[in-house]
């Protein structure tokens, strides 16, 4: 899907996003989240299900039985727990899905990332199952429809000979074995292939999300206890497989492919989850994709730090024992592994090398990206500013996923769009404001929480805020420094936070002739609006 | 946007996920058989008449046999394939030849089939040929049923009792 297309298909997603970005804040936004939430929800599904099983009894009579008893004799906790289990493993399909379809939209699967997605496609399986395989288990009617539909549709595999589906034919072909099956395949087998298949989902991710912000589980947890409250979980009448069950209430978030396969055949069901799976699998190559190089180490800069190693989102830098001319071992020095590199620019960002306070001419650094220079980064701030004339005079830092930093261009206002804000040096923004070439930083990107190479802006706020190295010197007036991420729907809030920047420096005599006077006026003042930092 | 309008604005967005799962969980509710319908299905697993007699190995065979392998008789393996045919009320609605399973067609043949019928009063035949070696159908079966409305009759064969079993 080419890019303008993409952006269009997620622009109503992107509007819901939005939404909740408000109510819940940026940086707490569920959508940025959605991996952890699930995670969080088989949490709940785990524990709700732990407290079903003490009373499930395995057998064809008394399954039945014992939900029965646990839904309406203690439905205060039994009844809860089973309403949890059941909506917790809704909510978990509808936040994968929000998680799958947002991927796909921000262009977030392809390149280094295919691992993540190939490995999550089983994920959509073993979900699927599991909650096939928790509707078996209550016997009811609806159970004995999952039955007959799960063994007609593995009947049409063309290695089974003998059909499964006679094994429900009458209530005496009937065997408890069946449940020990499914439970076992409930309680144990898919739920184990299901912790092992996300830890190799997150596997190649840095430090991933694993857990979503405390408010947002506790809002979580509250809304399904709410939902159990107002609208329990309960059965339908008991199977008895002499009837055919007529009108059910189907759980459509696991449930919609056995009247599909009413409407059809179970080949065609077989045919269409063949087919989307294999289709979705192969998403990160369809089409190939045209790779941006991977940064380069420039060895002879390199000082072994680490801090590129630290920083890098994806794991592509290692650092090695640097052998010198005469075979001796005597620093580390950094290696870029091209096949996991996304070419963010975020290890330029965190190179101590990468400052033009060093003297060293031509400008150089330890690692850069071959497409996006530091020396272009350079050339293009000077470039830019140079036009912009009029005072106070701000330079705009923005990225090429945020709001198109074209669109904030006006009288002194120089805009660079970087690939990601993490590639930004804090001693650019220092470089920036010395000697009047700037009278401001205004630094924008992805929401916060939600960078397009997931840490980029946090990198930046810790570094500017000195809690990370390498550390924006304690010595630049902070003031003269904005950092706003933003939604690309916000570049008209942008433009009027931008507006409102350019007035707190005007009003605070920044813009006028004396910098460094201006620096110790301004050290320790805050604007209102905006995080200062 | 004030702490109250976010707090409420949470509400309104939790209220709406749940909303969508309360409501999908369940609904809308989907009809898998219509009130005045009944099912009926063919299912069996039998074993068809082998195709070839058994013959007596002559001398000049049995010494060419491995000693482990020297039983007198030789006997194909491969069995007949089923002819099946269901008629409802004298109309036919459904017949097909069954193939015996296994590399060897020495296996069982298996059916299962369901079929949608309206409620009410029914004549049914059913009719098998299990040996390719004579004419005719080996097994008939007609019978009358009354189907309740969502009732499951299931036709089965029992190779005990050589004959159709009608189950309710």
């Amino acid at each position: 899907m080419s890019n303008p297309l993409r952006n269009l298909a997620y622009r109503p997603l992107r509007r819901v996003e939005d939404w909740y970005g408000y109510a819940f804040g940026q940086d707490q936004n569920p959508f940025t989240y959605l991996g952890a939430i699930t995670i969080y929800l088989f949490w709940i599904i785990l524990v709700s299900g732990l407290y079903l099983f003490i009373f499930f009894e395995m057998n064809v009579t008394g399954a039945y039985h014992s939900v029965e008893w646990l839904t309406h004799e203690q439905w205060y906790l039994g009844g809860v727990m089973r309403s949890l289990h059941r909506y917790a493993s809704d909510a978990a399909v509808v936040a994968i899905l929000l998680h799958v379809a947002r991927e796909f939209l921000r262009n977030r699967y392809r390149g280094p990332r295919w691992y993540s997605w190939f490995t999550g496609v089983p994920l959509l399986w073993m979900l699927t199952l599991l909650g096939i395989t928790g509707y078996w288990l209550v016997w009811d009617e609806l159970a004995q429809y999952i039955a007959i539909g799960s063994a007609e549709l593995l009947d049409a595999i063309p290695i089974f000979t003998d059909p499964m589906a006679r094994n429900f034919l009458t209530n005496e072909a009937l065997s408890d074995r069946f449940f020990t099956l499914m439970a076992f395949l409930h309680l144990l087998g898919i739920p184990i292939f299901l912790i092992l298949g996300i830890w190799f989902h997150v596997l190649r991710v840095v430090n991933p999300k694993i857990n979503p912000p405390r408010s947002v589980m506790a809002g979580t947890l509250i809304a399904l206890l709410a939902l159990s409250l107002v609208k329990p979980a309960v059965s339908h009448e008991f199977a008895d497989l002499g009837m055919v069950p007529t009108r059910l209430n189907l759980d459509w978030f696991y449930l919609a492919i056995y009247p599909v396969m009413d409407l059809t055949s179970p080949q065609f069901v077989w045919g269409l989850l063949a087919v989307g799976t294999v289709l979705l699998a192969a998403l990160p190559w369809l089409p190939p994709e045209k790779k941006q190089p991977a940064a380069e180490v420039h060895l002879s800069q390199c000082s072994g730090c680490t801090f590129c190693a630290l920083d890098c989102p994806y794991g592509a830098i290692t650092l090695v024992d640097h052998i010198s001319e005469d075979k001796k071992r005597s620093h580390k020095e950094a290696v870029v592994d091209p096949s996991m590199c996304v070419s963010c620019g975020i290890c330029t960002g965190s190179c101590p090398q990468a400052t033009p306070f060093r003297k060293h001419d031509p400008l150089a650094t330890a690692i850069d990206l071959p497409q996006f220079s530091l020396r272009h980064l350079y050339a293009t701030v000077e470039d830019n500013l140079s036009k912009a004339e009029e005072r106070p005079r701000i330079v705009v830092y923005g990225c090429d996923h945020g709001v198109a930093v074209e669109t904030l261009d006006m009288p002194g206002v120089a805009t660079v769009s970087l690939p990601c804000t993490g590639l930004l040096p804090p001693s650019t923004i220092e470089y920036n404001l010395r000697e009047e070439r700037a009278d401001g930083v205004f630094i924008t990107g992805c929401c916060s929480g939600d960078c397009q190479y997931r840490t980029g802006n946090t990198l930046v706020e810790e570094r500017i805020e000195g809690k990370r190295e390498p550390r924006l010197r304690a010595r630049v007036d902070r003031s003269r420094i904005r950092v706003r991420w933003a939604s690309v729907n916000e570049a008209r809030t942008l433009r009027s936070e931008i507006q409102a920047f350019a007035n707190d420096l005007k009003a605070s005599s920044v813009g006028g002739p004396s910098d460094d006077a201006q620096s110790k006026q301004a050290t320790g003042r805050q604007a209102a609006g905006g995080d200062h930092v | 946007m004030s702490n109250g309008m976010k707090f409420a604005g949470q509400v309104v967005a939790y209220a709406v996920f749940m909303a969508l799962i309360g409501y999908l969980s369940t609904s809308p509710a989907y009809t898998h058989l219509a009130d005045d319908k009944a099912m009926i299905k063919l299912s069996f697993a039998h074993y068809g008449k082998t195709v070839g007699e058994c013959r007596e190995r002559t001398p000049e065979e049995l010494a060419r046999l491995p000693p482990n392998m020297r039983t007198p008789m030789d006997c194909p393996r491969e069995r007949s394939p089923i002819t099946i045919e269901l008629d409802l009320n004298g109309e036919p609605v459904f017949a097909t030849v069954l193939r015996p399973s296994g590399l060897s067609r020495d296996g069982m043949a298996y059916i299962y089939e369901g079929f949608e019928v309206p409620a009410g009063r029914h004549e049914l035949e059913v009719r098998m040929r299990d040996d390719v070696t004579t004419e005719g159908f080996d097994h008939v079966k007609t019978v009358q049923v009354e189907l309740e409305p969502a009732h499951l009759l299931v036709i089965d064969f029992r190779a005990e009792r050589n004959a159709f079993m009608l189950s309710r």
